[in-house]
């Protein structure tokens, strides 16, 4: 009897909580619908008389909005997939063969953990421009692979793993490369899956490199689209609140489908690009 | 003895790719930013030796002494603020009771979304006649410039980056309360401890490793803000918004100052190792939920 009070209490916070939580993202949606005539209204509009949906033709007319989403959709997916394929197999190297300088080499890999992205920007930018990737889906896409995280916790993954299955299938004579093709990526399907949707999110994301690194309209990624908007207007805010809310569409399609999975990947990860 | 040969090579094989990778776009950067940091070199004409009269520079420069007192500021205010609001949802949404998993996702899921967009939805409601200022006309408090104040504004990037960053470490957390056994509460409990008493002598202490991670990561996060800083505020009103890694920016890519810019990412960068070192001997550890 006593706990009742206090657990209405916490369901009333929760809530409380929640709806401040959630308004931002409603308020974009819900602005990104507007008219002109009600956007710019003072008491602020809380749902719309008049609905339209100009403002996301506009979005589509104005710019190459769907080249820029074609543009992240192609740069997180090959990131993602050539990150997935690199990192455990150099994990798999450095977890499971023997070999002189294995410990060296694992130290190499993880003291670049150390390193923080934002301080060598200009340096990276100057790598990328000796390479002739400026511009280029090159320049968005090599830099964004190498990461030490990704192999550090395949790694750890890899450790863990029953040594009897690899020791089996090396006496019927498999070659390492079948082993870690056949056996090892199979098993480790659970923990890929999760540092995809990862993976592919922080490169939809990505904000810093891109606008570094391109600085053509037709190379821009759907962040540079969003935070470049050049179209002309006569509505602003209610046509780039419509560019925000389709440039997360994807994120909140992911999230809603995989956000156990997500949550159990930072669980594992416990980081954030 | 063929089987070593074999691991020898397929050892290799595997980890080298990846090793060209970080060795070509992480640790020859670390180098190379030192190297231009010696150099006078604004993109165009041929970069001068001027050995460390940019870091000389740096002292004398305003702009760059309150960037970094910015940041520094701003460090020390997100830092605990997003470790208090974040445990206190993880310990809110930690029972499993009936709807919970609604409550967490709601959390959560504003740190799963672009930066930018979230950015942009925060700077409409920041605006004169936005939402936020309808919201503070209930309590009487007249029309803010938030933005536009040099006093207000750094204050309002800190609300969106908790807002983007709470749900995140709620789930961190959780998943450090997940692993503290059950048993030590029912003992305490029989022991007659109240709710207060078992948060600060069985959760705190047992939550250390955890609790370290995220002052350690959110310190690092906290010092490189970026994103919200470029397209709420680009710095201003009169720099009062300007961050370290704002202003190198700046420099670098907007007034093409590369030697300048890049004698201050290399102090970042020593500042930020320095941090990030003691982030790796926790998390080598092993302590923290991996």
């Amino acid at each position: 009897m006593k706990r009742r009070p206090i657990f209405i209490f916490k369901y009333f916070i929760l809530t409380l909580l929640a709806i401040v939580f959630i308004f931002p993202q409603y308020w974009m949606f819900v602005s990104s619908i507007k008219s002109p005539r009600e956007i710019f209204k003072f008491p602020p509009v809380l749902f719309p008389k008049e609905p339209v949906l100009e403002n996301y033709l506009k979005v589509f007319q104005q710019v190459p909005f769907l080249r820029y989403m074609l543009n992240s959709f192609y740069v997180s997916a090959v990131v993602t997939i050539a990150a997935l394929f690199l990192h455990s197999m150099a994990a798999y190297s450095l977890a499971r063969l023997k070999y002189p300088g294995r410990e060296f080499l694992f130290f190499l890999v993880i003291s670049t953990l150390m390193i923080p992205s934002s301080a060598i920007l200009i340096p990276l930018f100057f790598v990328v421009k000796f390479f002739g990737w400026i511009n280029t889906y090159s320049g968005l896409i090599i830099p964004a692979i190498p990461h030490a995280f990704g192999i550090f916790l395949l790694r750890q993954f890899y450790l863990n793993f029953p040594r009897e299955l690899e020791e089996a299938a090396t006496l019927d004579g498999c070659s390492i490369p079948n082993i870690f093709f056949r056996i090892i990526i199979p098993i480790s399907r659970p923990i890929l899956s999760a540092l995809a949707v990862f993976f592919f999110l922080a490169n939809w994301n990505s904000f810093m490199w891109p606008l570094v690194v391109i600085n053509s309209p037709s190379m821009r990624t759907v962040q540079l689209g969003i935070a470049q908007y050049g179209g002309e207007f006569n509505n602003p805010w209610a046509i780039q609140l419509a560019a925000c809310t389709v440039a997360i569409i994807p994120s909140v399609i992911i999230f809603v489908i995989l956000q156990k999975q997500l949550m159990q990947s930072i669980t594992i990860t416990g980081m954030k690009f | 003895m063929k089987k070593n040969i074999q691991e020898l090579f397929f050892g290799y094989l595997f980890l080298i790719p990846d090793l060209i990778g970080l060795i070509i776009f992480w640790v020859v950067p670390s180098i190379i930013a030192f190297i231009v940091s010696l150099y006078n070199w604004d993109a165009i004409g041929q970069p001068i030796f001027s050995s460390f009269s940019n870091y000389r520079n740096l002292w004398s420069d305003p702009y760059w002494i309150k960037s970094l007192l910015n940041t520094v500021k701003y460090s020390l205010i997100f830092v605990p603020l997003n470790f208090i609001i974040s445990l206190s949802l993880a310990l809110l949404v930690k029972e499993d009771v009936r709807g919970i998993g609604i409550y967490k996702a709601i959390f959560f899921a504003s740190t799963a979304m672009s930066s930018v967009a979230i950015s942009f939805i925060w700077k409409y409601m920041f605006q004169p006649y936005g939402f936020v200022n309808y919201i503070i006309s209930f309590f009487g408090i007249s029309q803010q410039p938030l933005l536009g104040s040099t006093q207000q504004a750094l204050f309002c990037i800190l609300l969106v980056h908790l807002y983007m960053s709470v749900g995140y470490y709620m789930v961190i957390f959780l998943a450090g309360l997940n692993d503290i056994p059950l048993e030590y509460y029912e003992a305490s409990k029989m022991d007659g401890a109240n709710t207060i008493q078992r948060f600060w002598f069985i959760t705190f202490p047992l939550l250390k490793p955890t609790s370290t991670f995220v002052l350690i990561m959110t310190f690092l996060q906290g010092f490189q803000i970026f994103d919200y800083i470029y397209i709420l505020t680009g710095g201003g009103p009169y720099y009062s918004t300007s961050t370290s890694v704002y202003y190198m920016y700046y420099t670098a890519f907007q007034m093409y100052h590369f030697g300048y810019g890049s004698s201050q990412a290399f102090l970042l960068f020593l500042i930020l190792v320095t941090l990030s070192f003691f982030m790796l001997k926790v998390l080598r550890s092993g302590k923290v939920a991996m």
